[in-house]
């Protein structure tokens, strides 16, 4: 039921956005939404790792027999798939107006010649992730529903290719494709 | 989609080439929090909709309490796109190696990006227009 642990660059897996089946009978919501919920809550309000093992211990209390949730941050970051070595971290200027890119050796913006420091910037939220473009778009062509689409649709651009007039095989009325955004497939 | 398909023309795509279309937008993290996060998008335009939609690509988050920085934001994903776009990516399908080189000519964004990423004064702003040299003419909400 639970398997959205599979190593990627972003850490998610399209099996994991799609398991939606509910967590026991008369669930409101799945595992894994509970999963992403306590997450959820760790990052806002901040917890310590000992108030979210409460808070997961508060929990498996009201849970019926048979149903438990991860009993440590540790777990429940294994089960999210939160791999943060897989994106780069860059921190930025917090002056306002400036905003421009902190150098990691010097800890100085090259703009205004502000110096921070990483807690600094950690607590005032002035960081970015960029996970590599490359693997990212590498991992998303291996998925066998990916590859095999692209293969289909490259193949009839390619043979049609040079006749533009016969090549409109996409939507191309906005009010159609608005249409089909709606549609819950 | 003439446009598109002679952009692709022009960039000489053929082969198993293809092409992304970027996408950002702000989104607040949590209700009444100040903190907001832009998550930076892909996706592969030669795929039908619903595989495009569900294989969208997350390749950035900005984390902040005001607007992201585009220009600090996306000036690391420059140099890659352009890798991207000169040497081909590798992949396969059912023991088969195929080669791609992959562009970016579109990014998909609402007027408040749009903005932010052209570099120009917001859209509701005097002399705003992109398209013109029309300053405008304010009207507060009590003049309408």
């Amino acid at each position: 039921m639970f398997i959205i642990n599979q190593k990627g660059a972003t850490g998610l897996t399209s099996k994991y956005l799609q398991d939606e089946e509910p967590w026991f009978l008369g669930a409101k919501l799945s595992m894994e939404e509970s999963t992403l919920l306590h997450y959820a809550a760790f990052i806002r309000h901040r917890f310590s790792n000992l108030g979210l093992g409460d808070v997961l211990k508060l929990s498996n209390l009201h849970l019926p027999q048979g149903a438990q949730t991860h009993r440590s941050l540790y777990l429940l970051k294994k089960a999210i798939g939160v791999y943060e070595n897989a994106a780069k971290k860059y921190y930025y200027c917090p002056a306002e107006d400036c905003h421009g890119p902190i150098d990691n050796a010097t800890m100085t913006c090259p703009i205004c010649r502000t110096v921070s420091s990483k807690e600094h910037l950690e607590k005032t939220e002035n960081f970015f992730y960029l996970f590599d473009v490359r693997t990212s778009i590498k991992e998303t062509l291996e998925l066998s529903e990916v590859s095999k689409n692209l293969l289909y649709k490259l193949n009839i651009r390619n043979r049609t290719c040079g006749n533009l007039s016969t090549t409109l095989k996409d939507i191309i009325d906005g009010q159609e494709y608005k249409k089909l955004s709606n549609i819950k497939y | 989609m003439y446009v598109f398909l002679k952009v692709l023309f022009i960039l000489d795509i053929d082969g198993h080439n293809f092409s992304c279309c970027i996408n950002t937008d702000g989104v607040k993290l949590f209700k009444a929090s100040k903190l907001s996060v832009w998550p930076l998008f892909l996706s592969i335009n030669e795929l039908d909709f619903k595989v495009r939609r569900d294989h969208t690509i997350l390749v950035g988050l900005w984390f902040g309490s005001e607007k992201a920085t585009l220009d600090t934001f996306l000036k690391p994903l420059v140099p890659q796109m352009n890798s991207l776009s000169l040497t081909p990516l590798e992949w396969q399908y059912q023991n088969h190696t195929y080669q791609s080189n992959i562009v970016f000519p579109m990014l998909a964004a609402d007027s408040v990006a749009r903005c932010a990423l052209q570099g120009v004064k917001q859209y509701n702003g005097e002399s705003s227009c992109t398209y013109c040299v029309a300053t405008g003419k304010q009207f507060g909400v009590n003049n309408l």
